[in-house]
């Protein structure tokens, strides 16, 4: 018992992120409770000092794979990469938040809190390393996406796209939860790593297909991909829109971040391992080349004719969960590597598409296309700021979006046979193409409709938006260094 | 006077900074900005002079030059693919072009402070130039060829949009419209710059890097093998691309026209900076020239520097014969760099920069004058006429009274680009010219022709300088009696760079002695020709006869300057030398000169014309093939969505249909508590997945 405790124990240390964030939710619900603290700058405050302090601790664990509590959860470097980037989200994410208009101000703590609890649910998402941990972890990054879509009890569309949200998770957590079953009656393990050891003993292939497919079908709802994709549009347009941009970035982060470790660890082999000869990884792979093939498609083609641009960014996601996926398809540590940094492009451009949505949302009071015309000439700044964000997930250098695909393009056509699938991607980038322009076009080449109001947008979402512009046009130029960190911190 | 790299990237920022706030900003600022982009480059030039100082007093850069590396600028050198970096990197040369250009581009902006004032895009004007000095440092400073490329690139970008600037204007000058000069700027210096980026991939095909060092080592230790003509023809694809940025002949047909910029971006551009990248590059690619290529270079000077002059001959526009004497000047760089004089070509480079500012923003303050005095006069310009047209000199005369700092500042600047002693310009062409002397006539006597260029368009420089000299400050005034009233000199930001450059056009910034720059002047000691990168066999002999040949040299061009004075003044004072009567006798070689040789003529008639007719027939093709194949997959696409939206409609919606009919048989009460379409996502899902497990099954 004494070994049990020191582990628990000496694993504590590790756990330090997401301790700091479960007593930065914590302090927010009792500063909230105290008459002289609360008030929404109070709980911003507090919510905003946990992200740093955790994301510091994230920072200064030593580098290195170690497994804490018992397997359950693993610290490397590819795990505190997307912690990182879920941490800066949801503090971008908040400091939105406090000046929009979506968002009940009087129930502000509230809303914190439930950020909170859903950037601790990606950090132990992207760490979790046994079935059971992930499931835990999905549900908690569910529950608080569903409080938080609600947010707005009063609207009656935010309340039923909580509604079908929180339907449409359980039935998709029941398919996941009913494949890990499968897969602990077939191996007896929930760690993923002895997974794949089991499993090639096994002969029941059937059932070994139904297992693995259905938790791939689960974390096809984390990221919003076919089949499990059609919650996102309806959630996105009912909920309040930095919730849309927070659900679109954050949570299909840790999503992709799960699926690589689920794929890597519990899956694919690493290369020269004794066992592989045996073993027939067709299957998986080609569920997920059809899985990005398709909502890749889909996502393109239903954004095509939306009218409504929280709605159109929904089905964008959707297609861009695809292109990541592709990545994963490749059987290689590079794969996963130009995944992540698509991640960190993708959360870059998305929240900055998703803000300028939120900071005109103030002066214009609607989210449709055509409120948009002649934005050029009303706000040159935030009309010019959304052409680059536009551009940048259109894949046009010079930025950030670019090179990202350019290195999931590549990844694409180092794996064997799997050439036609970037074919199938680049007609895809076309198509894509004609959607942004159509909001170019609107903003910058029609007039302004009679009676449209002045264009007025808070300094600190002004403030928001250069940060993630400067960026996504820098990095667009200059990688090398980021692109360097992210092959350095490994992946699972 | 140890540097950092603080300094360079500063000296680099400033301008992107100002450039970059101007834009955006400029117009709310107070000033239209202009103080901002000064500042900027005030600093700039403070930094530069430190550079050149700790060059040359402490030697900083003797032996090793500051070298600084970014790392990992494309590609990584994690997986090794494409791994090129960027940087900086700063020698002697480096040094002295730094200050060359920013402090020509300080007095040039000030000078534009009172050329522009009052226009009503002031402050985009300041942006421009600031972006074009952040090229030019960016050009100077970068460490391999890809940025020196990029800088090229933006300076012709940024030239471009300078001599567009007055785009609205119909006419600045007879037959010059600024919509299309700074058209024809871009185009021609294209067509050098596709020269250039074939020698820079030849090169890089080869060596496998882009950094000057590298690529001299690789090429050293023998990269080309046994391909040297190959490494000659690199040469000479290079130094096409200093053909169209330094305006020799052939491509030397933009720089006329591109005065339809405003005078201090003529000043700017044909005078200090832009002109001299070319000059730059063959300087900084120097070990990479082969002697092949090297004599290529001096014939193309040559004959440049001869022809640019002959034209200056009879244009009466004063910018026009600033324009050719500046290609005739260029002219004499190259074939200083390529006779092997090294260091006088460079320094021509220097003093030229400043003598020829000045002469442009005198020619300024001059038609600033000019126009205002017609504007006051209620005098219009007829575009169709010499009438009343402030740069045509005929209609000067006399301005010395008026204007007597711009004349007394010009008349410096004429005597040193004519070469007198104690001025700049004497040390500088001396030096040049003694080194053709020496490779034409001493040791290359089958060259010979390259020293006669020389020398004969040392005779007409003096000749059409003087003349400018004499038809625009001498004599009396034409202006009408009420114009007369307004010429008056131009205000204090005008004239101030114009005395600053002519201080510099003294002898005694480069040399105490003022008859020969050899032996006590720094320049030959501080511009070291670098160690060829050639192969050893085919190296020619040193020129080292350079000195000897020096005063015979120096005598005979003396007396050239004095031919080409006298000359000027029996057409002034005695009239016995008369254009109008060379004219009016109808002489071919006047109307072949007064059409600049027709070169614009032939380019017209045979590649300008050649391309309009390929692009119609290139129209014709998209019109009829790409335009149909076009429509046609646009027809699919929409034929492709409408069977989706069938699909969608009938297809999907049948499906669910049915699928709801089953739903509904087997839980009525569920339904009533679901909404309708969560359910149909549910059952799509599902129906997802099975088809998932169904095909990956197989």
């Amino acid at each position: 018992m004494g070994s049990i405790q020191d582990h628990i124990i000496s694993s504590v240390h590790a756990f330090a992120p997401e301790g700091v964030l479960a007593a930065t939710l914590l302090l927010i619900i009792v500063a909230d409770l105290l008459p002289a603290t609360s008030r929404p700058a109070v709980s911003l405050g507090l919510a905003l000092g946990g992200l740093a302090v955790s994301a510091a601790t994230v920072v200064r664990l030593p580098a290195g794979e170690t497994l804490i509590f018992a397997g359950m959860l693993a610290t490397d470097g590819f795990a505190a990469t997307f912690k990182l980037v879920a941490a800066a989200v949801t503090a971008v994410v908040l400091v939105v938040s406090h000046r929009a208009t979506d968002v009940n101000r009087e129930h502000f703590a509230e809303y914190c809190a439930m950020a909170i609890a859903l950037c601790l649910g990606t950090y132990v998402m992207v760490a979790a390393a046994n079935l059971l941990s992930m499931f835990l972890a999905f549900e908690l990054v569910s529950m608080s996406s569903y409080i938080l879509t609600a947010h707005m009890k009063e609207d009656r569309k935010a309340s039923e796209a909580a509604l079908k949200y929180v339907v449409f998770s359980a039935s998709s957590s029941a398919v996941m939860l009913y494949g890990m079953s499968l897969i602990y009656g077939l191996t007896g393990t929930l760690v993923l790593k002895a997974i794949m050891p089991a499993l090639a003993g096994n002969t029941a292939s059937l059932a070994q297909s139904v297992g693995v497919l259905f938790v791939l079908a689960g974390l096809t709802y984390k990221i919003a991909a076919v089949p499990y994709h059609f919650w996102c549009p309806d959630v996105y347009e009912g909920a309040p829109a930095p919730i849309a941009a927070f659900l679109s970035v954050g949570p299909k982060a840790a999503g992709m971040a799960m699926l690589a470790r689920f794929l890597n660890e519990a899956l694919f082999l690493p290369p020269g391992s004794p066992i592989r000869s045996g073993i027939d990884f067709g299957n998986w792979q080609t569920a997920i080349v059809l899985i990005s093939a398709v909502t890749m498609t889909l996502g393109n083609l239903s954004a095509l004719r939306q009218t409504n641009v929280k709605r159109l960014l929904a089905y964008s996601s959707i297609a861009h969960a695809g292109y990541m996926l592709m990545a994963l398809a490749v059987i290689r540590p590079f794969g996963v590597t130009a995944m992540t940094f698509y991640v960190v492009a993708y959360a870059l451009m998305n929240l900055g598409a998703f803000l300028v949505v939120i900071a005109l949302g103030r002066s214009m009071r609607s989210e449709e296309l055509d409120s948009y015309a002649g934005l050029g000439g009303r706000a040159p700044v935030v009309a010019v700021l959304m052409a680059i964000f536009l551009f940048s997930l259109a894949g046009i250098p010079p930025t950030m979006g670019f090179v990202g695909k350019l290195y999931l393009f590549w990844a694409v056509l180092e794996g064997k046979g799997l050439a036609w699938l970037a074919v199938v991607a680049a007609l895809n980038t076309v198509i894509a193409l004609y959607y942004y322009a159509r909001i170019l076009r609107q903003m910058f080449f029609l007039p302004a409709r009679e009676g449209a109001g002045e264009i007025r947008v808070e300094p600190i979402h002004y403030v928001v938006l250069f940060l993630l512009a400067i960026p996504t046009l820098a990095l667009g130029v200059y990688w090398g260094p980021l692109w360097g960190a992210i092959s350095a911190a490994g992946t699972p | 006077m140890e540097t950092t790299i603080t300094t360079y990237a500063l000296i680099l920022a400033l301008p992107l900074v100002a450039f970059v706030v101007q834009v955006f900003f400029g117009k709310r600022l107070p000033r239209g900005g202009d103080w901002l982009v000064i500042g900027a480059i005030c600093i700039d030039l403070l930094l530069s002079l430190r550079v050149f100082f700790g060059a040359l007093f402490f030697s900083s850069f003797a032996g090793t030059p500051f070298v600084w590396n970014l790392r990992g600028w494309l590609g990584d050198a994690g997986t090794g693919v494409l791994a090129l970096s960027t940087g900086i990197l700063v020698d002697n040369v480096t040094a002295m072009m730094l200050v060359v250009v920013t402090s020509c581009s300080t007095l040039i902006f000030l000078f534009s402070t009172g050329y522009m004032a009052g226009h009503r895009r002031y402050s985009l004007f300041f942006a421009y130039l600031s972006l074009f000095a952040f090229s030019m440092l960016l050009l100077v400073l970068g460490n391999n060829l890809i940025a020196l490329f990029m800088g090229w690139e933006l300076v012709g970008l940024s030239s471009y949009l300078l001599i567009g600037f007055l785009f609205e204007e119909p006419v600045v000058a007879p037959d010059i419209v600024p919509a299309s000069a700074c058209k024809k700027a871009f185009i021609t210096n294209r067509i050098g710059d596709t020269g250039f980026l074939l020698g820079i991939l030849t090169l890089f095909s080869f060596t496998g890097k882009i950094a000057y060092g590298d690529v001299f080592e690789a090429v050293r230790n023998g990269a080309f093998g046994d391909h040297t003509t190959l490494l000659t023809v690199a040469g000479i694809l290079l130094f096409c691309g200093a053909m169209a940025k330094s305006a020799q002949f052939p491509l030397h047909v933009w720089l006329p026209d591109a005065m339809a910029g405003p005078t201090p971006v003529s000043a700017l551009i044909h005078a200090a900076t832009m002109v001299a990248a070319g000059v730059y590059m063959v300087a900084r690619l120097y070990p990479l020239f082969t002697p092949d290529a090297l004599t290529f270079i001096a014939y193309v000077g040559a004959f440049t520097a001869l022809f640019g002059a002959t034209i200056a001959l009879v244009m009466n526009d004063i910018k026009r014969v600033l324009a050719y004497s500046t290609i005739s000047q260029l002219g004499y760089m190259v074939f200083g760099l390529g006779v092997g004089a090294y260091s006088a070509g460079l320094f021509h480079l220097m003093t030229h920069a400043f003598f020829k500012a000045l002469l442009f923003l005198a020619a300024g303050s001059v038609i600033h004058a000019m126009h205002r005095a017609y504007h006051y006069a209620g005098l219009e310009w007829n575009p169709r006429s010499r009438e009343n047209d402030a740069q045509d000199m005929r209609n000067m005369d006399g301005l010395r009274k008026a204007m007597p700092v711009t004349f007394a500042t010009t008349a410096v600047a004429v005597l040193a680009i004519s070469g007198v002693p104690f001025t700049s310009g004497f040390l500088s062409k001396d030096m040049i010219l003694g080194g053709a002397f020496a490779f034409g006539f001493v040791e290359n006597p089958q060259h010979f022709l390259i020293p006669v260029f020389g020398f004969a368009a040392a005779v007409l420089t003096a000749f059409y300088m003087a003349r400018l000299l004499i038809m625009t400050f001498l004599g009396t005034n034409r202006m009408a009696e009420r114009g007369q009233e307004a010429l008056r000199e131009s205000p204090w930001n005008m004239t101030v760079p114009l005395v600053l450059l002519a201080v510099l056009c003294g002898w005694f910034w480069y040399n105490p002695d003022p008859t020969t720059i050899f032996a006590k002047g720094w320049v030959s000691s501080f511009l070291t020709p670098p160690a060829s990168a050639v192969p050893q066999t085919l190296v020619a002999a040193p020129a080292d006869a350079h000195h000897a040949a020096h005063v015979a040299a120096m005598l005979v061009s003396l007396s050239c300057a004095g031919a080409g004075f006298f000359a000027a003044w029996m057409l002034g004072r005695r009239g016995a030398i008369s254009l109008e009567h060379w004219r009016l006798s109808g002489s071919r070689v006047y109307y072949l000169l007064a059409n600049k040789y027709y070169v614009d003529e032939l380019y017209n008639r045979t590649v300008v014309a050649g391309m309009v007719q390929v692009s119609r027939i290139l129209g014709w093709f998209d019109k009829v093939l790409v335009d149909g194949v076009v429509n046609a997959t646009g027809r699919f696409q929409t034929g492709l969505s409408e069977l989706s939206g069938f699909v969608d409609r009938y297809g999907v919606d049948g499906l669910v249909n049915a699928l709801a009919g089953f739903v509904r048989d087997t839980g009525n009460e569920v339904r009533q508590i679901q909404t309708g379409r969560i359910q149909n996502y549910v059952v799509y899902a599902t129906v997802g997945l099975i088809v998932l497990i169904v095909v990956t099954g197989m």
